[in-house]
């Protein structure tokens, strides 16, 4: 059989200029579709059989702009100049054209074919502009395709026009004319790019420049270029971030000359050190672009930066000018008469604290009797596994090990789903970015960013998305910050070791405020942290807060939908795999080595022996004089040391070890049993309480960390001050309730 | 942040301070040789007072020799800079002395000076330039004392700007824009411009402006232009957060948020504004008025509607706006003049 050959598409553009959609469109995947400025920053792949093509796409991240300087930028860029696509389809918002534009005349200079979908023209036509398409692709010299992305016009157009551009190529170079001055350094330095391809491919290689039918497919070939072990090292520094995605393994002569003299001009870091790497003849190139940027300077009394995105734009809003028409159009959108309430000076913050309340009451009101219901079904699954398996190692395998412990996460999942609904209504309406607006002051006072704020709303549900979430931030610095402090907002799986033991300790009317104290304490350490982070650990200027605030929209029924079911799928997935393996292992170390059972004893007393002779059990013991100074004895330290794997695994460990079978943090038994125990009071409990929510982030953030950070020396750090502040916090209160003597 | 007087810097490393300082308005970036050269001293000395200011964290030493300033070295350096700028505006204002030799002298007298003095100093120059009737007649009684001036200049303009630096916006050249270019370069050449200029974080709400210049560094600077923030565009300050910071901004018609220390960055001559934040003396146009029916027809009455040029008069009262409209004195509340744009004239 004829294979069908695979045509590489890269969908570009603007973050909010619906691209998400369109890929959604095109590839019929579901994805997020998100009006946060940055939402997809991971690759995302979709394929789609059209007139016996194979067509591959690739959702790039969303950039305004293609420089060196944010990561969104450096991956869309990396991706069209490492993996060459066949076709670069640049999603334009027609309603903000000159802004999209601009990024679209950054892709003129990377020789690669280019579709410009010209998305939500039923926007900018209620706006009063018309679009002229037919003289904006000659403008530009690439094939224009209108599309209205959300009611899926115009798709088989496009995609008509993506086969015809990788079959044609560009069916017309337009060069923009950065002026008589630029343009003598860019052809001088261009040149002597040409040259020293030349030298150095003397078969001639380097005269292959434009690409046209003979390489369809060719995107096939992948590179790989993940952090290898030599940039590991580059990896802990926090700006190390973007080391996997240097220009280190691409020959100069597959980068356009012309692209590349603009960008030495520019002074783009990157490019400047691929040229360097060159030994002798880089420097050669160098020295003649510090001399050109020196004489621009001179002549524009500017940086050639700005000459550069000057000429850049003057050609945009050019074409813009005769390209568009105005009709008289309306003054004031209902989008920005919404903001003139929710971003108002006075009532923005309000309002946005009173949704957060919205959101946080309705997340619990609505989710625990859902949870109440699968508590019903782990504990019926439970109980069948005790009964169907026989008696031995297996069934404590099955039950407690793989039932108990991924039960006792998957009961949190209406709670984490109901939280990313709301999440994504805010997200897809656009009021994420307003939020981030209204706050950015405080975020800004610790270092943070705005943006910081959502990742650390995230946090009160899950730790793991949260950090995952940090991805929307752009400086590696603040996003590094970020991910260490996430881990301090309390997570839902904190919440049940809260209830146990404010419910054991405190009277009924107490613990809501206590839990509401350890929240805050939570937050004030977070901020606390992240000042002292950004202050002595990465000292430097914050990133720019210059940030899109895109007009409001509808959220769609199914936006919000496949939203939430992606991000609680990958809680899922978590509970699937790193805690069921965490649990298998955590079962195991609570139950080896054995001891047989004293038949003098009742069934309870020997699973409280057993667990204490058991490897946790031991070092609990060993632990236990680190942790005397806090008021916790080794039982405690048992369970702490089991909460690694999950914190509310906590709770049932206690069980265990208060001899108790089928226990929850609403049982009462265990309640009683805590209260009983002469080594615990309220003081120790709130100490606890305390310990829980510093201490070690559990088991799945930590991979989420290491995965975000690339870097163990940064997962490892984040491990070792959440315990050390752990103990600090508690030794402070522990002894401070002593001192006042509230440890009777 | 520490305070230039707490900060026990020596006069010598002031000045280093204030080169580099001057030199990042400038070009970004300051090199060793640069330095050498407005400083008139030698490279080795240079680098020996770099190393110095490093030490106590106030320089950063880039690669490819590049010199910028931390944050804390900007920020007393632009203390310094900010001393030197009062006594150049002292000097060249309130003195009349001609600029080069206000340079000049200004040099001398900064570090002569005690703070209090200083203090004073800056508030004597700020005192003349409220008071345009006290200005006039220090003015007159100085063109009768004995000076080497010639009168002409003595005389100078009765408004007096803000001490920014005015650069010529770049202008657009293309192959669509070709032909508009040259009329822009015309029109920018023209120097008669008195409207204000400042910094884009001094802009009220409900101003217009076009930016100047875009200073600032590497990736901020490079985000502002790409996000259309550059030199030639018009920029609408909507609204600031409820905290203050940061602000709300439109730009090529979309809406942008930055921190007000990005703002700083950016060099705007205001076209367009709110009446109450018009300053005395100023002529403007009114370009429109906001509120109910009833309010826009009180103030038709008043002769106050779109196209009506007015004089800003200093008021007397608070939290009133005294203008002349059409040969009338009107009176209005701020929360009124508030609602009313005005643009002001070239």
């Amino acid at each position: 059989m004829d294979m069908p050959k695979t045509i590489v598409v890269a969908l570009a553009g603007n973050p909010n200029s619906g691209k998400t959609t369109l890929f959604n469109e095109l590839t019929g995947s579901h994805q997020h579709v998100g009006n946060y400025p940055g939402v997809t920053v991971e690759k995302k792949e979709g394929d789609r059989e059209y007139a016996g093509h194979r067509l591959h796409f690739v959702d790039l991240p969303g950039t305004y702009s293609l420089t060196a300087y944010s990561l969104e930028e450096v991956v869309a860029r990396n991706f069209i100049l490492h993996d060459k696509p066949d076709v670069v389809v640049d999603v334009v918002d027609a309603s903000n054209l000159e802004r999209n534009l601009y990024l679209a005349s950054m892709f003129l200079e990377l020789d690669v074919p280019v579709v410009l979908a010209l998305n939500m023209m039923d926007v900018a036509e209620t706006k009063g502009k018309q679009i002229n398409v037919e003289l904006l692709s000659e403008l530009f010299g690439l094939p224009v395709v209108p599309v209205v992305a959300r009611r899926g016009h115009g798709a088989e157009k496009l995609l008509d026009a993506v086969l015809a551009a990788a079959e044609e190529g560009r069916p017309r170079q337009i060069r923009i004319n950065y002026g008589p001055e630029l343009e003598q350094h860019i052809e001088e330095l261009t040149a002597a790019i040409e040259a020293q391809r030349l030298r150095a491919e003397p078969e001639g290689g380097a005269a292959e420049v434009q690409r046209g039918p003979l390489h369809l497919g060719r995107g096939r070939q992948r590179r790989h270029h993940g952090p290898g072990r030599g940039h590991e090292r580059e990896a802990l520094k926090p700006r190390g971030m973007h080391a996997d995605l240097a220009l280190a393994d691409i020959s100069l002569s597959e980068l356009p000359a012309r692209w590349t003299a603009i960008k030495l001009l520019e002074d783009d870091s990157q490019v400047r050190q691929r040229v360097e790497r060159l030994g002798a003849e880089g420097e050669a190139l160098l020295r003649m672009t510090d001399a050109a940027r020196a004489h621009i300077a001179e002549v524009f009394g500017d940086d050639p930066e700005i000459a550069l995105a000057d000429r850049r734009y003057g050609f945009v809003s050019g074409a813009c000018r005769e390209a568009v028409t105005s009709v008289a159009q309306d003054r004031r959108d209902w989008s920005e008469r919404v903001d003139t309430v929710l971003a108002n000076r006075v009532f923005g913050l309000p309002i946005f604290f009173f949704l957060m309340w919205v959101m946080f009451e309705g997340v619990f009101r609505l989710g625990n009797p859902l949870m109440l219901g699968l508590e019903i079904f782990f504990n019926w699954l439970h109980a069948t596994a005790t009964a169907y398996l026989p008696p031995g190692q297996l069934q404590s395998l099955i039950a407690d090990g793989v039932v108990g412990g991924v039960g006792g996460v998957l009961v949190f999942l209406p709670n984490i789903l109901l939280l990313f609904v709301a999440i994504s209504l805010f997200e897809d309406s656009g009021y994420m970015s307003r939020a981030a607006f209204v706050v950015d002051r405080v975020m800004h006072q610790v270092g943070l960013h705005g943006k910081s704020f959502i990742s650390m709303l995230i946090g009160f549900g899950c730790s793991v998305p949260a950090v995952l979430a940090t991805r929307t931030l752009e400086s590696p610095r603040e996003r590094l910050v970020t991910i260490l402090v996430v881990p301090l907002m309390s997570c839902g799986a904190r919440l049940p070791v809260y209830i146990l033991l404010t419910g054991a300790f405190f009277s009924p009317q107490a613990a809501g405020k206590v839990i509401f104290a350890i929240y805050a304490l939570g937050v004030f350490l977070a901020l606390l942290m992240a000042k002292l982070f950004s202050r002595y650990l990465f000292p430097g200027p914050p990133t720019p807060f210059v940030m899109e605030l895109p007009p409001y929209r509808f959220p769609t029924l199914k936006g919000t939908l496949i939203h939430m079911w992606e991000r609680g799928w990958l809680y899922v997935r978590k509970a699937g795999t790193t805690i069921l393996a965490m649990s298998v292992v955590m079962w195991f170390l609570l139950s080896y080595p054995r001891l047989p059972a004293d038949p003098a004893l009742t069934a309870g007393q020997n699973a409280e022996r057993a667990i204490l002779h058991s490897y946790a059990g031991r070092l609990g013991k060993t632990l236990e004089p680190a942790m005397k100074p806090l008021g916790f004895d080794y039982k405690v330290a048992t369970g702490l040391f089991a909460g690694l794997a999950a914190k509310e695994i906590i709770v049932s460990t206690f069980g265990t070890i208060y001899s108790l079978e089928g226990t929850d943090e609403k049982s009462q038994e265990l309640r009683s049993a805590l209260r009983a125990d002469p080594g615990l009071n309220p003081l120790v409990a709130f100490t606890l309480m305390v310990f829980v929510l510093i201490y070690i982030p559990c088991v799945s953030t930590v991979a989420a960390i290491y995965k975000e950070t690339c870097s163990w020396k940064w997962t490892l750090f984040s491990v070792g001050y959440t315990c050390a502040l752990a103990w600090v916090v508690g030794f402070v209160v522990y002894q401070t309730g002593m001192l006042l003597g509230l440890g009777a | 942040m520490p305070d230039l007087a707490s900060a026990d810097l020596s006069t010598h490393m002031q000045d280093y301070l204030e080169a580099i300082y001057q030199m990042q308005l400038e070009h970004q970036v300051a090199r060793v040789r640069d330095i050498a050269q407005r400083l008139k001293v030698k490279m080795p000395s240079v680098s020996g007072a770099l190393k110095a200011l490093k030490a106590r964290e106030l320089v950063n030493h880039e690669s490819y020799g590049y010199i910028t300033l931390t944050p804390e070295g900007e920020h007393l350096a632009r203390q310094v800079y900010q001393r030197h700028q009062a006594i150049v505006g002292f000097l060249q204002r309130i003195m009349m002395i001609e600029a080069e030799r206000a340079e000049v002298e200004a040099c001398g007298l900064e570090h002569a000076l005690s703070a209090e003095a200083l203090e004073r100093l800056v508030a004597l120059t700020q005192f003349m330039q409220t008071d345009e009737n006290i200005r006039e007649q220090w003015l007159r009684y100085l063109q009768k004392a004995p000076v080497e001036e010639k009168p002409g200049e003595v005389a100078a303009p009765a408004v007096v700007a803000a001490p920014v630096v005015a650069v010529a916006a770049p202008v657009a050249v293309s192959a669509p824009a070709q032909a508009e270019a040259e009329e822009c370069e015309v029109e920018e050449a023209e120097p008669a411009d008195t409207r204000p200029r400042t910094s884009l974080d001094h802009a009220a709400p409900g101003t217009v402006s076009r930016i100047l210049k875009v200073c600032g560094q590497g990736a901020i600077r490079r985000r502002l232009l790409d996000m259309g923030l550059r030199p030639g565009a018009e920029v609408k300050v909507e609204r600031l957060a409820p905290l203050g910071d940061p602000m709300e901004v439109t730009v090529m018609e979309y809406h942008l948020t930055l921190r007000r220390e990005e703002a700083a960055e950016i060099e705007v001559v205001i076209l367009q504004q709110a009446l109450v934040d018009v300053e005395p003396g100023a002529s403007v146009t009114v370009v429109e008025v906001q509120g109910t029916a009833g309010r826009k027809r009180r103030l038709l009455g008043m002769g106050l509607q779109a196209g009506a040029r007015l004089e800003v008069r200093k008021s007397a009262e608070p939290n009133t706006v005294a203008m002349s409209v059409e040969g009338n004195e009107v009176h209005l509340a701020s929360v009124i003049a508030q609602d009313i744009s005005v643009r002001r004239e070239e």
